[in-house]
């Protein structure tokens, strides 16, 4: 206090009031100078649309676009294109693409298509008749490498190997993974009215290399596609019992794994393909039961006087959702893979049903009815965030890609009176919602399931 | 009672230290760092051979500098293993080939000046030597041996004016060397006197500059109590947010669960040019692959929206932008 005193009256401040006034001037004078630096400015916004991409055609061994090469580019071009992330430019080409991958291209040819991305490549034959496949993706605005790869496979193969660069190419860009080299079983409808036939059929996701698995003698439902091996489970109304299926797709050859009378919707796999879940109608009681596939035991999982019915593993193989009544409506249910711990996760108004679990493990989609109208939609898995992507008179059993994002289901056109109509159609919808788009088959189709990435 | 003189001493003293606190503030602030003047080095050669020593081949030698090699464009990922039968196997190998494309900036190599042909020393017009000569005196029988050691005199005579001739050639030419050594430094020495002055120039100018913000600075501060100095105007933002916001397609993947906000730095040059992006979580780049694609389109988005549009008298401001790149708008409908 001593000192403060005498500082003050050496620099004549008489008052304390006067020193505190000197000490926020002085605050005043550095406060004035603190130089403040811009805030991080936040883009909140931005478009959505696909990417505007030039797939060149792959050139041979001359430098110049070859025959393969063209297929190449085509098969990744609608790849990309029905995905929705991705727009082919169609003048693509016309600028010749650089003789070689190695060679780095003339950004400035191909900006005044407007494109952010560049794919060119080279599809070279050797004298074993096996085609050397280069390809590298090139970033046109930064003009960086993104990715490059190379395969090496026979004339056979050329479209797969295509697929793969298309996931590739998409996984590179947008961070998902790709779902281009996989295939889609359903159950195929055609015959004349009278005598309708209906038979499992399988094809590329691209709707190529179509066949047919079962012959039509007996009536077939639901196919499910195992999640580790090419392996389809299906139900089969032969003799009028439904007998459940387990068919070999590379062989063609099936095998009975029982007949469960009362099921009415093929078993869903577990992710890891041992187990099969299912409900099963036994004295008058619909449950959830589970199959170990290598003891064909059963266990069961739900004991309710409700109808539990169309069971779906989480890809951790740690929950189940499924649909109950046991709530006074059909709506949708989680549970822990033993049986335990059953929450009601749908609370909107109308009726759930055929849950499935998305491979990513983050949302639950499922078909729902409301006023007369079917809606498929998407759901957190507790329940929350419910949106619906698409609607139609009758809309059903969606199926998920392996990348989690794209779900596929079947559209029914009502059924006239004279007994015409009814044909239903396969189609393809985004998680966000945007790009739902019909998938051509030879006939009316239903019941689609997606395979897993081929191995 | 109201000391009047105590009341302007306690006034006076509280300018002094006011202006002397802000007088110094600015020294805390960061240098700009000048931008180097250009350095035109004119190389000047000296006679590449003689036979003098080596002090002589000293500065004035030109130095080409090594034009560095373009790295030859990327060969083709080396092949994956032979697949094994009978599925064939095609599955490509993702290998993104580290900047290869990338070009080393390659220093354009300085002309080697050719050495310019020695010139052979200029021949004077050799006066033939003049013939040593006994003075006539009273003709004496000269003896053979008389005439041969007179005759062996006159060889090592003129020998010995050869040797003078030749002596004092060299001694023209070392002086001639000397001279453009000399003259060559001089040149060098000027060069590098007017550099000097021209960095001198600039520093004074740069310190001018210097002290006439201080100058301003002191002025703000005793005049405005508050100044936002440095800071991007908030229209300035909004502009340049909408602006960008047409050149953002942010992967529909990265609005998942966990949204994922890319935060970025942006350098730009004076004409708002950008010169650079910088993501700044490198280690996610390497570790998540949405992550990835969600930065490389916030870069693009960035670099296909160049020039920005920014105050351009404002350069100091926003030469360093930080951005940060939010897509939950994706699902927020």
């Amino acid at each position: 206090m001593m000192f403060l005193q005498k500082f003050m009256y050496r620099f004549g401040i008489v008052q304390k009031s006067m020193l505190a006034m000197l000490i926020a001037a002085l605050c005043f004078g550095m406060a004035s100078l603190a130089v403040a630096q811009t805030e991080r400015i936040t883009i909140t916004e931005g478009t959505i649309e696909p990417t505007p991409i030039a797939i060149a055609d792959f050139t041979d061994q001359t430098g110049t676009p070859g025959v393969l090469g063209r297929l190449i580019a085509e098969v990744i071009s609608n790849d990309l294109d029905g995905s929705g992330m991705f727009r082919p430019e169609a003048s693509a080409s016309l600028i010749p693409p650089p003789a070689t991958p190695s060679i780095k291209p003339d950004f400035s040819e191909w900006t005044p298509l407007g494109v952010k991305a560049l794919l060119v490549g080279s599809a070279v034959e050797d004298e074993n008749g096996m085609i050397e496949v280069v390809f590298i993706l090139w970033d046109v605005v930064t003009e960086r490498e993104i990715i490059a790869g190379e395969g090496q496979v026979s004339e056979a193969g050329l479209r797969r190997i295509s697929h793969q660069i298309a996931d590739l190419v998409f996984e590179s860009w947008t961070g998902d993974r790709g779902y281009f080299d996989t295939r889609i079983v359903y159950v195929a409808e055609s015959g004349p009215a009278d005598k309708r036939i209906k038979r499992l059929a399988i094809m590329d996701q691209d709707g190529h290399n179509h066949t047919y698995l079962t012959n039509g003698s007996s009536l077939v439902l639901t196919p499910r596609f195992s999640p580790q091996v090419q392996e389809i489970a299906y139900l089969d109304y032969f003799n009028d019992n439904p007998n459940v299926y387990l068919m070999d797709v590379s062989s063609g050859n099936s095998e009975l794994l029982g007949t469960f009378p009362g099921m009415t919707f093929a078993p869903r796999f577990s992710f890891d393909g041992k187990k099969l879940i299912m409900s099963l109608a036994k004295d008058g009681l619909t449950d959830i039961y589970e199959m170990e596939l290598s003891t064909q035991k059963l266990t069961q999982l739900t004991k309710s006087p409700s109808i539990d019915t169309s069971p779906s593993y989480s890809p951790d193989g740690r929950k189940v959702v499924f649909n109950s009544d046991r709530g006074g409506s059909q709506q949708i249910y989680v549970m822990d893979a033993n049986g335990r711990n059953v929450k009601r996760i749908s609370y909107g108004k109308g009726r759930y049903a055929t849950p499935v679990w998305s491979p990513r493990g983050d949302i639950i989609a499922f078909t729902k009815m409301y006023k007369g109208e079917f809606f498929i939609g998407v759901m957190n898995t507790d329940g929350t965030g419910e949106r619906l992507l698409a609607r139609g008179f009758l809309v059903e059993a969606p199926t998920w890609a392996p990348n989690g994002r794209v779900l596929m289901y079947f559209k029914q056109n009502p059924t006239n009176d004279d007994g015409s109509g009814g044909e239903s159609y396969l189609y393809r919808i985004d998680i966000t919602g945007f790009n739902e788009k019909r998938i051509v088959t030879p006939s009316s189709a239903s019941d689609p399931a997606w395979s897993p990435s081929l191995p | 009672m109201i000391d009047r003189s105590a009341i302007v001493k306690s006034l006076i003293f509280h300018v002094l230290i006011v202006a002397g606190f802000t007088a110094t503030f600015p020294f805390l602030s960061r240098d700009v760092a000048p931008d180097q003047p250009i350095l035109t080095v004119e190389f000047v050669d000296s006679a590449k051979e003689t036979n003098l020593d080596e002090g002589v081949k000293g500065k004035a030698e030109p130095k080409a500098a090594e034009a560095e090699e373009e790295t030859e464009a990327p060969a083709p990922a080396p092949a994956p293993p032979p697949p094994p039968p009978p599925p064939p196997k095609p599955a490509p190998q993702p290998e993104p080939t580290p900047s290869a494309a990338e070009q080393v900036a390659e220093a354009v190599p300085l002309p080697t000046p050719a050495p310019k042909p020695v010139k052979a020393p200029e021949s004077k017009p050799k006066s033939a030597p003049k013939p040593v000569q006994a003075p006539p005196k009273r003709p004496i029988q000269q003896s053979p041996e008389f005439k041969k050691r007179q005759e062996e005199q006159a060889l090592l005579t003129s020998k010995l004016q050869d040797l003078t001739e030749r002596n004092k050639a060299l001694q023209r030419q070392k002086e001639e060397d000397e001279r453009k050594k000399k003259e060559a430094n001089d040149k060098l020495a000027k060069l590098l006197a007017d550099q000097q002055k021209k960095k001198d120039e600039a520093n004074q100018a740069e310190r001018e500059e210097t002290e006439e913000k201080m100058a301003d600075l002191i002025g703000q501060a005793l005049n405005t109590p508050r100044k936002k100095a440095g800071k991007l105007g908030i229209s300035d933002q909004d502009r340049l947010r909408s602006h960008i916001a047409v050149c953002w397609t942010p992967p529909p993947g990265a609005s998942g669960a966990d949204a994922l906000i890319v935060d970025i730095i942006v350098r730009l040059n004076q004409r708002a040019e950008v010169k650079d992006v910088e993501i700044e979580d490198k280690a996610r780049m390497q570790s998540d692959a949405t992550f990835k694609a969600a930065a490389r389109a916030a870069q693009r988005a960035i670099f296909d929206c160049s020039p920005l549009p920014l105050p351009l008298d404002q350069y100091d401001v926003w030469k360093e932008l930080p951005f940060a790149f939010d897509p939950r708008f994706i699902t927020r409908n």
